[in-house]
């Protein structure tokens, strides 16, 4: 008699301890794009292509030199967030990268960052490592203050999402819009739950900058997933919808 | 979940297990760690991708005359409380005739090849390839013969997708047959009612496998929606070529009304042993997605050193049509532990 009521009640603990997870019911990839530290032309180049097609992306910002020249001012990137629902995160004060902060000054930066935004009206739920670099004892700090944090490589991400390790694709100046249409096509063959491509600066490339995307790039990438009917969606929206439990 | 509970669940279930001594638990670990060079993505740093898998249940458990299934899973992370109740079922036996069963399980049409061991993790992650929903239902089964029952089974999930499904299954030693006609109140992709009528069967030989599957959606117009339908079939056949070779063929395709309007997936692999417990395996496959074609060949060698685990190595190498390629190495394993054979009586 022993044994039933053992079973039983491992059993009682186990359905306690599980969500029951259901899919997402689309089948096709969520893509999400993100725009890293607060380029003037994201908002001058990239952000005007993106309402033509209807899609909303993720910007990460560095909250110190927001207003500086060549880059966003807060009035911009409020009008991206609060006018038109995309997603603003952090992305340290000035791009510091957190491996070379003493575990201090990591904390100051990080909680200063995220405040700035606040400060602003924002609702940061999302951040991006400068250069996919993190010490493991940062982790903690940052997500007691964000749900998402995005890393530098680029894998296959699969339900259930690991929404404290995502990686991504960073588009590469000199690239055409081929390797991105792959990647997606790859990921959309491989049942990817979610595929994020990220973007810095644009029309720019001409000065030596790697990571700058022509214009035309981007729109023939924009393109390609709306021929695809494709979602796409600001990065914590697209996690939240492969959770949907 | 917190530690203490983790703890004290583990301790739970390890103990019952040995205390139970021979019941069917049964437990799988996979793992598919790999790395990619592709030379479109210049400038791209080298990317580790790593897919990690755990399930542990118990299958067939019978008590007086009720019986369960329960499948419980774990992917990706385990130091979060992310464990996946992929399957519970609960059988009652009323007659020998009439079953009752209630329980939620993952429902949807075509499988990945079941031929090709490689890529078990996905099959892990997405258990169908068309239609894939969660079905919590109550179902009612009557045994028309030793060989065959029609089952009719009431349902639907959270995300609004109410279904009824009628299915008729007919088995022997060397093949089997499943047909079935469901409808949703809401089709995965359009939003709207959807009939469903599938078919599957397999077929076996000591020289020859073949299993075949399909799907045929019928969408009525509906706000928006245009009648239409979609199409999604399945075949796949290993054949004894030579002592100890086997070639398998699979092919799988899929129509939608909406890109990629028509994808399919056509393989070819050889499983050659070199020893009583390596194997090679040389595999082609071709993706299709409208007018993309992605070109994948692979050599997987693999050890099995136990019953139910195995360990393979490969390299892989794929592009799209008049485009650079891709080259992967990885690293799969899958670990099993079974005690399902017996049907233990309590």
């Amino acid at each position: 008699m022993a044994c039933p009521c053992l079973l039983a009640l491992t059993f009682l603990m186990l359905i306690s301890a599980c969500k029951p997870v259901s899919p997402d019911p689309f089948s096709s990839p969520i893509v999400v794009l993100t725009f890293d530290d607060q380029h003037y032309s994201i908002y001058d180049k990239a952000f005007p292509i993106m309402q033509e097609f209807g899609f909303r992306g993720t910007n990460f910002v560095n909250s110190g030199a927001v207003g500086n020249h060549g880059f966003m001012t807060w009035d911009q990137i409020r009008e991206m967030e609060l006018e038109h629902a995309w997603e603003t995160g952090g992305h340290t004060l000035h791009h510091e990268q957190l491996n070379q902060l003493d575990l201090d000054e990591a904390e100051q930066n990080l909680n200063q960052d995220f405040s700035n935004l606040i400060q602003q009206g924002l609702n940061p739920r999302s951040f991006a490592l400068p250069r996919g670099q993190c010490p493991s004892q940062v982790y903690p700090i940052i997500l007691n203050l964000y749900q998402n944090i995005r890393g530098s490589s680029d894998f296959a991400m699969h339900s259930p999402i690991d929404r404290k390790a995502l990686g991504y694709l960073a588009y590469q100046s000199g690239w055409s819009a081929e390797p991105v249409k792959h990647r997606i096509l790859r990921g959309i063959m491989n049942n990817e739950a979610i595929i994020i491509i990220g973007f810095h600066r644009f029309d720019a490339e001409n000065e030596g900058y790697q990571d700058s995307c022509p214009s035309s790039v981007f729109r023939q990438i924009l393109s390609f997933l709306w021929q695809y009917n494709l979602r796409v969606l600001p990065l914590h929206e697209a996690v939240e919808a492969t959770m949907l439990y | 979940m917190n530690k203490a509970r983790f703890l004290l669940l583990a301790s739970l279930l390890v103990s019952s297990v040995l205390t139970a001594g021979s019941l069917p638990f049964y437990a799988e670990w996979q793992s598919l760690n790999s790395m990619y060079y592709d030379s479109i993505q210049s400038g791209k740093e080298l990317s580790w991708d790593e897919l990690y898998r755990a399930e542990f249940g118990f299958k067939n458990l019978r008590y007086n005359r009720m019986n369960l299934y329960l499948a419980l899973a774990t992917e990706q992370f385990f130091d979060e409380s992310h464990i996946k109740l992929k399957t519970l079922i609960l059988d009652a036996d009323f007659s020998p005739s009439w079953i009752l069963s209630a329980g939620s399980r993952e429902h949807g049409y075509g499988t990945d090849f079941a031929m090709d061991n490689l890529p078990v993790l996905m099959r892990g992650y997405d258990s169908y390839n068309y239609q894939m929903m969660r079905l919590n239902s109550l179902g009612i089964r009557y045994n028309l013969d030793s060989d065959s029952h029609i089952k009719l089974d009431l349902g639907g999930n959270t995300h609004n997708q109410p279904c009824g499904m009628i299915s008729y299954n007919r088995q022997s030693h060397s093949w089997n047959l499943a047909l079935s006609e469901e409808i949703r109140t809401m089709d995965s992709h359009w939003r709207t009612p959807v009939s469903l009528t599938s078919f599957s069967g397999a077929l076996a030989s000591p020289n020859l496998a073949f299993e075949a599957s399909g799907a045929l959606a019928i969408l009525p117009g509906w706000d928006s929606t245009k009648a239409h339908h979609e199409l999604y079939l399945q075949a796949e056949t290993s054949a004894k070529v030579a002592e100890n070779t086997l070639l398998d063929l699979g092919a799988a395709y899929t129509k939608h009304e909406y890109a990629p309007f028509e994808s399919s997936r056509y393989q070819l692999r050889l499983q050659r042993p070199v020893s009583e417990k390596i194997e090679l395996i040389p595999l082609c496959q071709l993706s299709t997605m409208d007018s993309e074609e992605l070109w994948q060949y692979r050599l997987l060698g693999t050890i099995k050193p136990l019953p139910h685990s195995q360990i393979g190595l490969y390299y892989d190498y794929s592009h799209f049509t008049n485009s650079k390629g891709r080259h992967s190495i990885g690293m799969s394993l899958s670990f099993g532990l079974d005690l399902s054979d017996a049907d233990i009586g309590m």
